[in-house]
């Protein structure tokens, strides 16, 4: 066994020693797999159109800019309703 | 940038470059479940791609990934999208970067604000000079990835002019890469002198270094506060290459 294979082992224990009794909502398996049972669980809801990120609106931080615009509303960050995708129109 | 005019280059560049427009870009949507959606053969074995029936599974009850890939379902769309990669990248890589294009329909975009640059996580994208498409927005927030086989450049439907992309690296770099400090009320993660970063910039101003205690809340940051802004707290490092 390599260092560095050794290195991974043991961080992985250290992992599963951390994450049982502090978090029991996640759930480590003998091969070190790491599963959130808090989050949706059922991967066939996990994959329905309604989940798709264009459909998410923006998810912001900050509010306002590092980037001083004179004499408006600078920097404001748009956290509404996110639009529909822009279609392609061939006009000929 | 304001108005359309000057915003698109319609004389197909040579090579293929950031901003780059294409009408049929594939988004291909990460699951949102920690579980994935397997697909196999009718009898459990792994699928091989060709037309006909397969058996979707939960990855949550079966033995997958033993060691090979598997085959899994996704949701996806297509949509009129931008490259967003860089140009001197775009011929090397083999994963482009890339943003849809949104409508401002549905929206309380104000649309004078959005092309006067004053959102500063979206990019306003005028109305194709040859109606491909209408006047929308980048929301720098929602990128995706394709493989540069799924584009041919005889598709393109617009480049970015020179002003353009710059605007455009601009947004990039505000939107992905800003500076960011702890505000006013988050616990203070570490003992250590910190310095406000909004305010460092300007001049005139004391930018004070305050010290903070780890457990306690950042306080406000007094020149900040003056013009009814909050502070953005950093710890400062011993000044050393990095």
């Amino acid at each position: 066994m390599s260092a560095a294979h050794a290195r991974v082992l043991g961080n992985l224990e250290i992992a599963r020693q951390t994450l049982r009794p502090a978090n029991p909502e996640l759930v480590v398996s003998p091969d070190g797999q790491i599963a959130n049972t808090a989050s949706l669980t059922d991967a066939f809801q996990g994959v329905r159109h309604e989940h798709r990120v264009t459909l998410q609106a923006p998810v912001l931080h900050e509010d306002d800019s590092m980037k001083p615009v004179v004499g408006t509303n600078a920097g404001e960050r748009y956290n509404g309703a996110p639009g529909r995708l822009l279609r392609f129109k061939n006009p000929r | 940038m304001a108005g359309e005019e000057g915003f698109y280059d319609l004389s197909s560049p040579v090579f293929p470059q950031q901003g780059d427009i294409f009408p049929n870009l594939p988004l291909v949507h990460p699951p949102a479940t920690p579980h994935l959606t397997i697909l196999r053969e009718l009898d459990g074995r792994p699928w091989t791609p060709k037309p006909g029936q397969l058996q979707a599974s939960s990855e949550q009850f079966l033995a997958a990934f033993d060691d090979a890939p598997e085959y899994v379902a996704v949701s996806a769309e297509r949509s009129p999208g931008i490259v967003l990669t860089q140009t001197c990248d775009l011929l090397d890589h083999e994963l482009w970067l890339i943003c849809p294009l949104f409508s401002l329909e549905g929206t309380t975009i104000d649309a004078g604000n959005l092309f006067a640059d004053k959102y500063a996580n979206l990019f306003g994208m005028p109305k194709h000079p040859l109606e491909y498409f209408d006047a929308g927005y980048l929301d720098l927030g929602k990128c995706f990835v394709i493989r540069k086989q799924v584009v041919h450049e005889k598709d393109r439907i617009a480049s970015l002019s020179i002003a353009a992309q710059h605007a455009l690296t601009d947004k990039l770099s505000q939107t992905l890469t800003r500076p960011w400090g702890y505000a006013p009320g988050e616990l203070v993660p570490a003992t250590g002198r910190y310095r406000c970063l909004r305010c460092f910039q300007f001049d005139g101003l004391a930018n004070e270094i305050v010290e903070f205690r780890a457990g306690d809340k950042f306080g406000e940051c007094a020149d900040c506060l003056k013009i009814k802004k909050r502070a953005q707290w950093r710890i400062l490092r011993k000044h050393a290459r990095y």
